[in-house]
C-alpha cells in the first residue's frame, strides 16, 4: 500500500471557534492506483491533500490519525524530514499553475533547482532530466521551450510544465488538487491522457482531488466522496457510481446535467453545505437529506459491504441513481 | 415567426493602435502593423421568442463578446441587430432605450458584478426606480417580492453582498436582471463558478422563470452538459465563428462538425469508466493570428487542402441544422466519418 490514511483529523483553531476541516478521514491508495477524492467546496478535500504533504499552516494543525506512506507515519515529522520527502517521493499539482510557477524565473531555472534540491547532480545533468520530463508530458521541442518564462505558455501548457516538475524525481505518489478544473475541455482531455499514461508507465499512485465526478469516473479506480470533513462513501468507481448508497452521493450524481439524458429533470440537493464552524450535530448531511430520520441525530459509523464503505443510517440499497 | 432578436453579419474587432514610439519606428521603415483581434467574425444568429439558445465554445472563442453585443452593451464593428424585425440602430431614442432595458445580462462572478457597498435593496431596486417603473416608496415591496421569487429570504433586504454565499449571490444577480421586467436574458457562464448541487438549483430556477415569465435566453457556457440540459438550440463557436448550430436533440444525436464531435466525445461523464482519453491535438490558436481557411484545420483529423485555403460556409445539412465544414460537400469523406464518431 503506497498510502494509508487512518482516521486523519485536521482542525483550524480560529477566533470564531474550531473548524473541523478534516474530521476522521481514512482511505488507501495502492501502487499505480488512482483514487478520486470528490466533494464540493468546503468539504475538506484540499485540506486532506495538504495534510498528507505536511503543508497545513497555523491556525490549522493535524490533530489526530495516521498518514502511513510506504508504511511509515508522516504525522509529527519535523519540517526538515518532510522537506526531504516532499517533491522527492510525494509531489503535488495544483489547480492554478500560475501560482506554483515563479513568474520571474525561466522554466529551466525552476526545473534545475527542483532536481538539485534533492539530488546532487551537475547542472547539465539536471537540465537533461528537465528536458526529458517536458518531453514526457508532451511539450513540443522541450529543449528550446526550457528557456521560456511561465507567461509565455498557455494555460494547458503551464499545467503540463507543473506536471513535468512534479515528475522530475519520479515520485511514488502525486497529490493532484483540481488540476484540470480551469482548463478547456479539449485541453483537459489532453492532460488526462498524459496522467493516465504516466500512472501506468511508472506505477505512480495518485490522489486526484476533484469536484467533477465525470473526470474521476474516466480516470480513477477508486473514489471517495467527502462531505463536511468526512468521507461519506468510498469504494471502487464502478461500485460507487453504479450503486451509490449514501444519499449525498445520489444527490450529487443527480445534480450534474452531463450525467443525465436530455430532458431528465435535475433534482438538486436542497440548501447548502454547512459552515465548518457550525456543523449540525449527528450526521452533517441530515438537514439536506431526503432519507433523514430521527436516527440521524446520532453520528453514523462507517459500515461496509464488499469493501464498499458508507456512513449512513438509511443506506439506499435499492435506489438506482 | 419573427425572431425576438436577430444579428446579421455581426463582427467585432478589437484593435490596439500603435503608440508614439512605434509610429516613429514605422516612419523609419519598421514593419509594424496595428494588431487586430476578430473576436466575433461575421456571425448571424437569430433567437425566437421563448427559445433557449446555448452558445458553447472554449476560452477566447468570442462567445462572451457575442453575448455582450446581443445584450446591447457593446457596439458591433459591423453587421446589424434586429429586435422583433426592426433594426435597432434605426429606432428612435426612446424605443431603443426600451429595447436595451428588455435585454438583461447575468454574469459569471456575482461578487464582481454586485456593488459591495450597496444593500440588496439598492442593487435590485436601483434600475426600476431610475427608469420610473416603480415609485421609490414601493421599491422595498417590489424587491422583497423579487427576492422571494428567486428563493431568497425577503428579510435580508438590507444586507450586503458579502453576507451571502455564492449561490445566493447568483440569485441576487438574477433578481437584479428581473427587476426591469426583461424579455431577453443573456446568461454568461452564470452557473460555472457554482458547486454542482447549487448549480442544479440555479438551473432549475432559470427554467421556472422561463415558464412563468415567458423569457428568452441566450445561455453562454463552456459546459456542454449544462447546455444540453437547458437549451432548445445549440450553437458552437470556434475562434470567432459559429461552426455548427442545430436544434438540441438533433445536435446531440448527430453532431456534424469535427470540432463539435471532438468536444462531445471529450466531455467526461460518469458513464465512461477508465476510458482511453483520445484528445484532439494542439492548442486553441491565438485569435490574433487565426489559421487560414477553416480555423480548425490545424487540429482537425480530417483536414485536406481545401480546408487550408478556403473558409467553409455554414450550410444546412438537415432541417435547421447548419455546419461549416468542407467535408459535407465531399461525399466520400462524409461517408467515412459517421463510423468514427461512434467508435
Amino acid at each position: 500500500m503506497t498510502l494509508k490514511v487512518e482516521n486523519l483529523s485536521t482542525h483550524f483553531f480560529t477566533r470564531e471557534g474550531v473548524a473541523k476541516a478534516v474530521d476522521g478521514v481514512s482511505f488507501e491508495v495502492g501502487r499505480g492506483e488512482i483514487l478520486g477524492l470528490v466533494g464540493e467546496s468546503g468539504s475538506g478535500k484540499s485540506i486532506t491533500g495538504f495534510s498528507i504533504l505536511g503543508l497545513v499552516d497555523p491556525p490549522g494543525r493535524v490533530t489526530g490519525g495516521k498518514i502511513l506512506f510506504q508504511g511509515q507515519d508522516l504525522v509529527g515529522r519535523s519540517p526538515h524530514e518532510m522537506r526531504a520527502i516532499r517533491g522527492k517521493r510525494i509531489a503535488m499539482i495544483f489547480q492554478d499553475p500560475m501560482m506554483t510557477l515563479n513568474p520571474v524565473l525561466s522554466i529551466e531555472t525552476q526545473m534545475v533547482e527542483t532536481v538539485r534540491a534533492h539530488d546532487k547532480v551537475s547542472k547539465a545533468e539536471a537540465r537533461a532530466r528537465a528536458v526529458e520530463a517536458l518531453g514526457l508530458v508532451g511539450i513540443p521541442s522541450p529543449d528550446e521551450r526550457l528557456a521560456a518564462y511561465p507567461h509565455q505558455f498557455s494555460g494547458g501548457m503551464r499545467q503540463r510544465v507543473a506536471i513535468a516538475i512534479a515528475l522530475l524525481h519520479r515520485p511514488e505518489l502525486i497529490i493532484a488538487d483540481e488540476p484540470t478544473t480551469a482548463l478547456d475541455v479539449t485541453i483537459q482531455s489532453q492532460i488526462l491522457a498524459v496522467i493516465q499514461r504516466l500512472s501506468t508507465e511508472f506505477g505512480m499512485s495518485l490522489v486526484w482531488i476533484s469536484h467533477d465526478l465525470g473526470v474521476v469516473a474516466g480516470l480513477a479506480q477508486k473514489v471517495a466522496v467527502m462531505y463536511a470533513g468526512r468521507i461519506v462513501e468510498t469504494g471502487t468507481v464502478d461500485d460507487v457510481l453504479d450503486r451509490p448508497i449514501h444519499p449525498y452521493t445520489i444527490g450529487l450524481m443527480r445534480s450534474v446535467p452531463a450525467n443525465l439524458d436530455r430532458g431528465e429533470t435535475l433534482t438538486p440537493i436542497p440548501g447548502m453545505a454547512p459552515s465548518p464552524l457550525k456543523r449540525p450535530s449527528g450526521c452533517p448531511f441530515r438537514l439536506r437529506c431526503f432519507a433523514a430520520t430521527a436516527a440521524c441525530e446520532a453520528e453514523p459509523e462507517a459500515a461496509a459491504i464488499d469493501g464498499h464503505l458508507y456512513r449512513c443510517f438509511n443506506p439506499q440499497f435499492e435506489r438506482a441513481a | 415567426m419573427t425572431p425576438l432578436i436577430e444579428g446579421t453579419g455581426v463582427s467585432r474587432r478589437f484593435s490596439r493602435g500603435l503608440d508614439y514610439a512605434e509610429k516613429l519606428a514605422r516612419m523609419f521603415g519598421a514593419k509594424l502593423e496595428e494588431r487586430v483581434v476578430h473576436a466575433v467574425d461575421d456571425i448571424s444568429l437569430a433567437i425566437n421568442p421563448g427559445e433557449v439558445v446555448g452558445l458553447v465554445g472554449e476560452s477566447g472563442c468570442g462567445k462572451s463578446t457575442l453575448g455582450r453585443i446581443m445584450a446591447g452593451i457593446l457596439p458591433q464593428s459591423a453587421g446589424t441587430l434586429h429586435w422583433e424585425g426592426k433594426d435597432i440602430s434605426a429606432l428612435p431614442r426612446q424605443e431603443a432605450k426600451a429595447v436595451r432595458l428588455t435585454s438583461q445580462m447575468i454574469f459569471q462572478d456575482p461578487m464582481s458584478s454586485l456593488n459591495p457597498r450597496k444593500t440588496i435593496l439598492d442593487i435590485v431596486g436601483e434600475a426600476p426606480v431610475a427608469h420610473g417603473m416603480v415609485p421609490k416608496r414601493q421599491a422595498p415591496d417590489m424587491v422583497a417580492a423579487l427576492m422571494e421569487r428567486v428563493g431568497l429570504d425577503p428579510s435580508y433586504l438590507k444586507r450586503y453582498p458579502h453576507q451571502f454565499s455564492g449561490g445566493q449571490r447568483q440569485r441576487i444577480g438574477i433578481a437584479r436582471a428581473l427587476a426591469v421586467k426583461p424579455r431577453f436574458i443573456i446568461c454568461d457562464e452564470s452557473v460555472s463558478a457554482l458547486d454542482v448541487s447549487i448549480q442544479a438549483q440555479i438551473l432549475n430556477l432559470f427554467m421556472e422563470l422561463k415558464q412563468e415569465l415567458g423569457l428568452t435566453y441566450l445561455f453562454i457556457s463552456h459546459d456542454l452538459g449544462v447546455v444540453k440540459h437547458i437549451s432548445d438550440r445549440v450553437a458552437i463557436m470556434y475562434l470567432g465563428r459559429i461552426v455548427e448550430s442545430a436544434p438540441a436533440d438533433a445536435f446531440f444525436a448527430a453532431p456534424n462538425h469535427p470540432y463539435t464531435v471532438a468536444l462531445l466525445s471529450e466531455v467526461p461523464t460518469i458513464k465512461q469508466r477508465r476510458r482511453q482519453f483520445n484528445p484532439v491535438k494542439g492548442e486553441i490558436p491565438s485569435p490574433l493570428h487565426p489559421p487560414s481557411g477553416c480555423h480548425f484545420h490545424p487540429r482537425c483529423p480530417h483536414a485536406f487542402d481545401r480546408c487550408r485555403m478556403e473558409r467553409p460556409l455554414l450550410r444546412e445539412i438537415a432541417p435547421g441544422h447548419i455546419s461549416a465544414c468542407h467535408l459535407n460537400e465531399t461525399p466520400v469523406l462524409a461517408i467515412a466519418r459517421p463510423a468514427e464518431i461512434t467508435t
